[in-house]
């Protein structure tokens, strides 16, 4: 059996059919340098029940073995999800307040909600104030990523030339000594985020771990090295959050509702909330459906909207809060309470209901796994529907530097030969020049390692030669580890493309 | 903007086959090329040492850091211009075609994934750009990509083409063998005996579709054709002898999949000689096609690589590094490789700054000329917009036209191919004519020095240059002497000594403890020699700060060497620059 690589990336690349149908207009404001946002703002997030953000980055993996994979530990995860977050830059961040409102009619409970992308100046990107790096000034940038922003008509030139400056908490503090460097504007942008922290609001993303890790990095301080420290420094600053995709794949209900349908969040957004997703084409509202009207005019008159599209993070945002209000429905939450005491200021925080779904977030893999912010641990999570069968970690090898021509059968084979039919469950090529390997019992790969270096011992005696695992050997770069050598390169900081590279550069143990 | 001077913006839509044969006559016309690019960073507007030519990197040392920029930026924007110089006035090629327009192809350069996975980027640089107007939109969404040539050699071992494919004829075949080529000609025989009859089939096309269904036929444009599956190589050497055996009519092609191997044969049916040598020929142009299309922006570059001109070109240690990166191969570990590879492509690289440096101060000579006028057919103006993008070049004409008419160069063949780095400033900063002066006048600030005059210092605790040289003082007699101080990175400073011998003397007493540095070293204050330095830049220990990594090498040096330079090379401290970029420890 092979075993799957998958991206990092949230939604897949491949979901750019449009509808034939228009979809509702969504004016979404546009922030840039310059442009005021900053009073109006603060007040509708005061009011808002609840704010959905998204995020907009240069990329998500410098290279192909910085993808999130099936074999990857909750350790090497994180390594990557740090990674990631430190180095690429954000080019859009979506805010959406969604404000409650009775009809007057009705006496239902509706949202307005106000969708904003802030444009982003990639300048002030790394927070990293304890000079570790002396490089703040220099982020990465994923090709296919920016291809595929360019498929859906991102402005890369609004970013650069006005998108708003910020500055972390951290870089704020460190920036005492160093005044010239805290200018308002840049200071301005963070507030929002400080704002929503001093109030506690309900935040909601989807599929939202690098979106936060992300808020992290850039607005309050480099994402510390442990992932445990991380969700509890996390929780400390943004102590509500909720990810819509956790929902969908951990309720019945909404699995059953979402059967076969993908949870990406465009689709997710059409097949949930398709009264708002094409409006004017269905007039006829379901009873079950939460109202959600758009406000796009305010009070400085002077303000940019633009019909918001998929993967602007303003639109994006917006998409996540109505999928938000169309699963409080299916999760049997009323929004009454949102409304009838004003003296309650976090009614959908504190609903049973929503409860269990509050601070898990979804992992960047699917690995049966849930993250609990609130007690800083990943734990199993057993509603979710697994893809795949466990990895035993341990009994892992790594290999790197082997012949290109090497392939699954040859590896398999050979190693048969030595350590029985059996032996191999499965093996996973990281790229061209790396493959991990699980043997059937742990024990195996202490023979394996220890039989590789007898063998490169006796390199030039006729039972080395005639040995099957010379073929892996051949060549005599090809070096090999367990699955702790395996942590220690992604763990390091450059990126070269090859694997191999990789680990021969950073010097770890083989 | 003069009228004489045209700027073509190239991208993906208008870079085509005609674009480059326009552009190889106005190169076969011309005299020189002056080329210049613009990168997702600039060396003179970064800040940490890794990333910044210092007053001491010697050629080798600027090498290791244009290759370690070359391998982590991308190029956006290549401008080219060929040219011809008379005397004081730049004459446009083919001037018979044009009265004496000068033209300028700006191309525009985004890579596709398989190029590059990633690539860095220098925020503040870009965003400068952004302000000069540059349009990265333009960039990303209609960028030309290319190949390098070792890249393209490697997607041509994967995607070898259709008519690529040697047969070659076993002398003995097995059994087996001929059974399956029997089987195989026998269904071919039988096929192409219906195409020979399908012209004359009175059934109409109900039929001609029936027999298409039964018989397996295909077509292959408007032509019938079949496909064999194959599943070894040699099947597929057993098919293509089968087929070259039956008819000359049959045109075999081979179907790759992804990775290159081959799948199947499809066998083409040709109706006479003609429609056999238009079949071959509409082959080879489509392929020609693909082969440009993934070429792309280097086939400008073999074009000028063919054409042997010299090119004219300023600050080319870092320009070149990219381009060898990027269209020619990955680049070598050392600066001697690295210029031996690049001659065999582009033989005459004429670098100003070069060419500045050799010829020194021209200030005299600068203020006579101001009064001169020099027929440049362009003024390099600070408009923004779009159209300075690809000014460059230009300007590059207009700097080299002033040196070439102030100097005289008689012997400009001596200049060539050397790329001694200059640490002075970047042509984007070169923005009019005075600027251009400045440039020329600034050589006058720098002083040559050898690496042996050098030693690193790290480990101190100074708030300022001045309290760190009365410190130093305090140390040991030597300091008394006269020497510069520069610090680098807070917490790491180079300094050089006017005397030849000095460095030599201080390091003597380091690694014995003498007792006169005793104070320094519990201070916890370290010297090393430059050898330090160079070994930091060749084992590409560029993360972190300077100090850190000069730690590293001094700790795993177990020669008890003083880490001495290799061998003696010059360098240009020049002592205008100011290293430490927040100014912490002031003069």
């Amino acid at each position: 059996m092979a075993a799957r690589r998958g991206l990092l990336l949230r939604r897949p690349l491949c979901s750019m059919a449009t509808s034939t149908s228009r979809k509702g207009k969504v004016e979404v404001k546009q922030v840039r340098r310059g442009d005021s946002y900053h009073d109006s703002l603060t007040s509708l997030i005061q009011s808002a029940s609840f704010v959905a953000l998204d995020a907009e980055m240069t990329g998500v993996a410098s290279t192909p073995w910085r993808d999130s994979f099936e074999w990857d530990s909750a350790d090497v995860r994180f390594l990557k999800l740090r990674h990631s977050a430190s180095r690429f830059a954000l080019l859009q961040f979506g805010l959406c307040p969604f404000i409650p409102q009775r009809d007057a009619s009705s006496g239902v409970v509706s949202f307005v909600a106000h969708p904003h992308t802030f444009h982003l100046s990639p300048s002030s990107s790394s927070s990293s104030s304890e000079g570790d790096y002396d490089d703040d000034d220099e982020f990465l940038c994923q090709t296919s990523s920016l291809h595929f922003l360019a498929t859906h008509r991102h402005d890369f030139n609004t970013s650069l030339r006005r998108g708003l400056s910020y500055l972390s908490r951290a870089r704020e503090k460190a920036a005492v000594a160093a005044p010239l460097l805290c200018t308002e504007s840049a200071i301005g942008f963070r507030h929002l985020i400080d704002l929503l922290s001093s109030h506690n609001k309900l935040i909601v993303g989807h599929n939202c771990i690098l979106d936060i890790a992300h808020m992290f990095d850039k607005f309050i301080a480099p994402i510390p090295s442990t992932m445990e420290q991380f969700m509890k420094e996390v929780h400390q600053i943004f102590p509500n959050v909720i990810d819509t995709k956790h929902i969908m794949n951990a309720n019945r209900t909404v699995q059953l509702l979402m059967r076969n349908k993908s949870k990406s969040l465009s689709s997710a957004f059409s097949s949930l909330c398709p009264t708002i997703s094409s409006a004017g084409y269905h007039r006829s509202v379901r009873a079950s459906d939460v109202n959600v009207k758009v406000q796009a005019h305010d009070d400085e008159g002077s303000s940019l909207f633009n019909s918001g599209a998929k993967h602007e993070a303003g639109y994006d945002a917006f998409m996540t809060g109505c999928v938000f209000t169309q699963l409080c429905v299916h999760l049997g939450i009323t929004f009454d309470q949102c409304l009838s005491d004003p003296s309650i200021s976090d009614p959908l925080q504190s609903n049973v209901k929503l409860k269990p779904y509050l601070n898990h977030l979804y992992p960047t893999w699917n690995s049966g796994t849930v993250l609990d912010f609130t007690t800083g641990t990943e734990k199993p999570e057993g509603t979710y529907k697994q893809k795949y069968p466990k990895v035993e970690l341990k009994n892992i090898v790594l290999i790197w530097g082997f012949s290109s021509v090497l392939k699954y059968k040859n590896l398999k084979g050979c190693i048969a030969k030595v350590f029985g039919p059996d032996s191999v469950i499965s093996v996973f090529f990281i790229d061209a020049t790396a493959a991990l390997i699980q043997f059937r019992k742990e024990e195996f790969v202490k023979d394996f390692l220890a039989l590789k270096e007898s063998l490169e011992r006796r390199k030039d005696d006729p039972i080395s030669i005639l040995h099957p695992l010379s073929v892996i050997f051949e060549g005599g770069n090809t070096k090999a580890g367990d699955y702790n050598t395996y942590k220690d390169v992604i763990a390091c900081n450059q990126s070269k493309v090859l694997f191999k590279d990789q680990a021969d550069g950073s010097g770890v143990a083989c | 903007m003069s009228s004489h001077t045209v700027i073509k913006q190239v991208t993906k839509s208008t870079f085509t086959p005609s674009l480059l044969r326009e552009l190889k006559s106005h190169i076969d016309a011309c005299d020189f090329i002056s080329l210049s690019s613009i990168k997702t960073f600039s060396a003179t507007s970064a800040s940490s040492w890794r990333r910044r030519l210092l007053p001491f990197d010697t050629a080798e040392t600027a090498y290791l850091k244009a290759k370690l920029a070359a391998e982590s930026f991308q190029i956006l924007n290549v401008s080219i211009c060929p040219f011809r110089v008379e005397g004081s006035k730049v004459v446009a090629f083919p001037s018979t075609l044009i009265q004496n327009q000068l033209k300028c192809y700006n191309f525009h350069l985004f890579p596709r994934e398989e190029q590059s996975y990633s690539f860095s980027c220098q925020a503040s640089y870009l965003e400068s750009l952004a302000r000069k107007g540059f349009d990265f939109n333009l960039c990303i969404y209609e960028g030309i990509s290319y190949l390098s040539r070792v890249q393209e050699s490697l997607a041509k071992r994967r995607n070898a083409t259709h008519l690529d494919f040697k047969v070659f004829s076993k002398s003995r075949k097995s059994v087996a063998d001929s059974l399956f080529m029997e089987r195989i000609k026998a269904r071919i025989q039988y096929w192409r005996k219906s195409c020979l009859n399908s012209n004359k089939s009175p059934h109409g096309d109900l039929a001609n579709s029936l027999r298409q269904l039964i018989l397996g036929t295909q077509l292959h444009g408007e032509r019938p054709c079949m496909t064999i599956d194959v599943c070894s190589d040699n099947q597929l050497n057993l098919i293509l002898e089968t087929v070259n055996g039956i008819s000359d009519s049959l045109v075999p092609l081979v179907v790759r999949n992804s990775l290159g191997t081959p799948t199947s044969v499809r066998v083409v049916f040709t109706s006479s000689e003609e429609d056999k040598s238009a079949l071959l020929s509409d082959i080879d142009h489509a392929e020609e096609e693909q082969s440009f299309n993934l070429r792309g922006f280097r086939e400008v570059m073999d074009l000028i690589s063919n054409s042997q001109k010299p090119i004219v070109s300023i600050n080319c240690l870092n320009d070149f590094a990219f381009f060898h990166e990027k269209f020619i191969a990955p680049l070598p570990p050392s600066l001697h490789e690295f210029t031996c590879s690049l001659k065999m492509v582009f033989p005459k690289i004429l670098d100003l700054g070069h060419l500045m440096k050799e010829i020194g101060p021209l200030k005299n000579a600068m203020d006579t000329s101001s009064s001169l006028n020099l027929e440049v057919p362009f003024q390099a103006d600070r408009d923004g917009g779009q159209s300075n993008q690809g000014r460059n070049a230009l300007k590059i004409i207009s700097l080299f036209v002033k040196i070439n008419y102030l100097h005289i160069c008689n012997n400009i063949e001596g200049y060539f191919n050397m790329f001694h780095p200059t640490a002075c400033m970047e042509l984007e900063s070169v923005g009019c004519q005075d600027d251009t002066n400045t440039y020329l006048t600034h050589q006058e600030d720098i002083a040559k020095l050898g690496v042996h005059n050098l030693v690193f210092l790290w480990g101190f605790n100074a708030a300022s240059s001045l309290q760190l040289k009365d410190k130093l003082r305090k140390y040991h007699p030597i300091f008394h002497e006269n020497f510069d101080l520069k610090v680098i990175d807070r917490n790491c400073a180079a300094i050089a000594f006017q005397r030849q011998g000095a460095v030599v003397e201080l390091l003597k007493e380091i690694k014995p403890r003498s007792s006169s540095i005793e104070n320094m070293i519990s201070d916890g204050v370290i010297i090393a020699g430059f050898g330090a330095y160079e070994k930091v830049c060749r084992m590409g220990l560029w993360d972190g700060r300077l100090a850190d990594s000069l730690q590293t090498v001094v700790l795993s040096d177990n020669t008890n060497s003083p880490l001495l330079a290799e061998k003696s090379t010059e360098i240009c401290w020049d002592n205008e620059v100011m290293l430490d970029q927040n100014e912490y420890l002031k003069v």
